[in-house]
């Protein structure tokens, strides 16, 4: 054997060191920024703590005070209802619009889809924060451009981010723009699934587009779109930046989103061990959809 | 058999550039309204064809956008190039080697990135001011450099998975160490694919608002900050101010959509092959 060169044992060692090595980095990170600072989270759930107004031993075990209070709150309980809504209406018309859009730039018709798509997908790629600005100046009550022609049209203008009835709507409309196109795009993606002998089939039996529909194209675009409306959902839950820059929350509480309160109890009102009650609710919900979607990755 | 331009396929072809304009109209609306001078960004009716000036732009330099956007570079690039490390030699790890409980720990790296960062803040808030981290490079850098790794790990495995285990035993025979086929094979292999989970990870940090605003304090101002601090001005939202800084944020943004198509659906799924 030359010299230089591992003999197999030496390399079956390090191996079985260097698997580890190579994954210790990443679980000190998990550790530190990750698993303890969760740890401290639910710990400070059962304690009455505030980071600003508790002086050292003041801190009070109270059991599940703090999630009794949150239950027994109708406040929260409309708060949670909010960000239902929210969650639901979103990504219901990103359904919709996303998938009837997927429809219309996977045609064969379609020339220069290939700028097209690039050009539909910027929405989703830009910060929350700059939709909020692009917007504010859409939605703006008097210089905006939507209620110069709402007035010019129909003599009326709307308060849309104002007005408590339409703010809610107003910031799932800067949602659903933002992404729509994932949707699109996701479904785009499962048409090239499809093979094309098989439309090409239907074609000739001239299956009626219903049936074509139901029995062809469905089973293969379905485990897509299933990924796509859960990534969705997930991630309406974590709403957070769009509606700080657009509403705050308000008017009043109109578009005060569940999110916002978590942010409002432990920043504001620094009833910390409360907030920590409501991050743990939040971290329930994310474990039982990640785990449906990884479920739903492994079968698609 | 040519196909003939048919009455649908118009329409088809109209529809589709409809609706790429109405998505794209926020945005085109906003970046005309960085051009306009202040008479004609609040003129009724709205005015589409107007005299372009920077005025905006000079007013910006005046109030100064140098520091945000140094500090949303010196943030992303060093934390996504440490995260991108730490997870190419653990995705290797996973991909190629048995590790009890992967699964799981996939699982829960998953998880980071679908929890809503204002949980997640919480706790960090309360430890790194434990820890005097607050407002400091390291203690932004760790964080990002935390939440950069879901993506990072899940895209890397996908990818390390899909090249064949052949070159690492081609490697081996050579005697080469595992960390030199780590670095001379396998890295070679990835090629666009890093760049793309790079660049992934890169937007993912320069469009964040919520760690950066609760852990960054007073001092660190990222870009994303800048621009809300411009919308909640003391005088309301700072129109001149926020058109020409959201301009400049989605630069970047708009050239890296047409760069990463590719890899996009792959990217925003965490490693699904179409």
């Amino acid at each position: 054997m030359a010299p230089g060169r591992k003999t197999p044992t030496k390399l079956f060692f390090e191996e079985s060191v260097m698997k580890w090595v190579y994954v210790l980095p990443m679980f000190i990170f998990l550790l530190v920024v990750n698993i303890i600072p969760l740890l401290w989270t639910l710990g400070l759930s059962f304690y009455n703590y505030s980071m600003v107004f508790t002086k050292p031993g003041q801190l009070k075990f109270v059991g599940f005070e703090n999630y009794s209070e949150l239950f027994s709150d109708p406040y929260y309980w409309e708060r949670f209802r909010l960000l239902l809504i929210y969650v639901f209406v979103a990504v219901s018309l990103e359904f919709v619009i996303g998938v009837s859009l997927g429809f219309l730039f996977s045609s064969r018709s379609i020339r220069g889809a290939r700028i097209l798509i690039p050009l539909m997908t910027t929405p989703m790629m830009i910060a929350p924060v700059t939709a909020g600005v692009f917007f504010r100046f859409l939605y703006e009550p008097t210089w905006g451009v939507i209620n110069y022609f709402l007035y010019e049209l129909f003599g009326f203008r709307i308060l849309f981010l104002q007005d408590a009835r339409y703010a809610l709507i107003s910031v799932i409309l800067a949602d659903v723009w933002m992404w729509s196109p994932f949707i699109m795009l996701m479904t785009i993606s499962a048409l090239q699934t499809v093979p094309p002998e098989l439309m090409e089939l239907a074609e000739i039996e001239r299956i009626p587009l219903f049936m074509k529909l139901r029995y062809i194209l469905f089973p293969y675009i379905r485990p897509f779109l299933v990924l796509a409306l859960l990534l969705r959902t997930i991630d309406a839950f974590k709403t957070f930046d769009l509606v700080v820059c657009m509403t705050w929350g308000g008017p009043g509480t109109a578009t005060e989103l569940l999110t916002i309160t978590l942010y409002r109890e432990a920043f504001a009102f620094f009833h910390t061990g409360f907030a920590s009650a409501i991050a743990i609710i939040f971290l329930v919900i994310t474990i039982i959809l990640t785990s449906i979607y990884i479920t739903a990755m492994r079968r698609a | 058999m040519a196909r003939r331009t048919s009455l649908k396929d118009i329409i088809m072809n109209v529809l589709a550039v409809i609706v790429t304009l109405i998505f794209l109209f926020p945005i085109i609306w906003m970046v005309m309204c960085s051009f306009k001078s202040r008479m004609d960004i609040f003129a009724i009716p709205p005015k589409f064809i107007f005299t372009p000036t920077l005025a905006n732009y000079h007013y910006l330099i005046e109030r100064g956008f140098v520091k945000p956007l140094t500090n949303s570079l010196l943030l992303s690039v060093p934390s996504v190039l440490l995260a991108t490390i730490i997870c190419l030699f653990a995705a290797y790890s996973f991909s190629r080697f048995r590790i009890p409980g992967s699964n799981t720990i996939m699982f829960f790296v998953l998880s980071l990135r679908m929890f809503p960062p204002v949980a997640a803040v919480i706790p960090l808030f309360i430890l790194y001011r434990l820890w005097g981290l607050v407002g400091t490079y390291p203690g932004m850098i760790m964080t990002y450099t935390m939440f950069s790794m879901p993506l990072a790990l899940w895209l890397l495995k996908g990818f390390i998975d899909e090249i064949p285990k052949s070159i690492d035993d081609a490697a081996k025979a050579d005697g080469l160490s595992v960390t030199s086929t780590v670095i001379k094979m396998i890295l070679p292999q990835l090629g666009s694919a890093l760049a793309a989970t790079i660049l992934l990870n890169l937007i993912f940090i320069w469009n964040e608002f919520l760690f950066i605003y609760i852990l960054g304090g007073k001092e660190l101002v990222t870009m994303p900050i800048a621009i809300y601090a411009g919308i909640y001005t003391e005088k309301g939202v700072d129109w001149e101010y926020v058109s020409s800084l959201s301009t400049i944020h989605i630069l970047p943004i708009i050239i890296a959509a047409f760069v990463l198509q590719k890899y996009l659906i792959r990217g925003l799924t965490f490693g699904i092959r179409r």
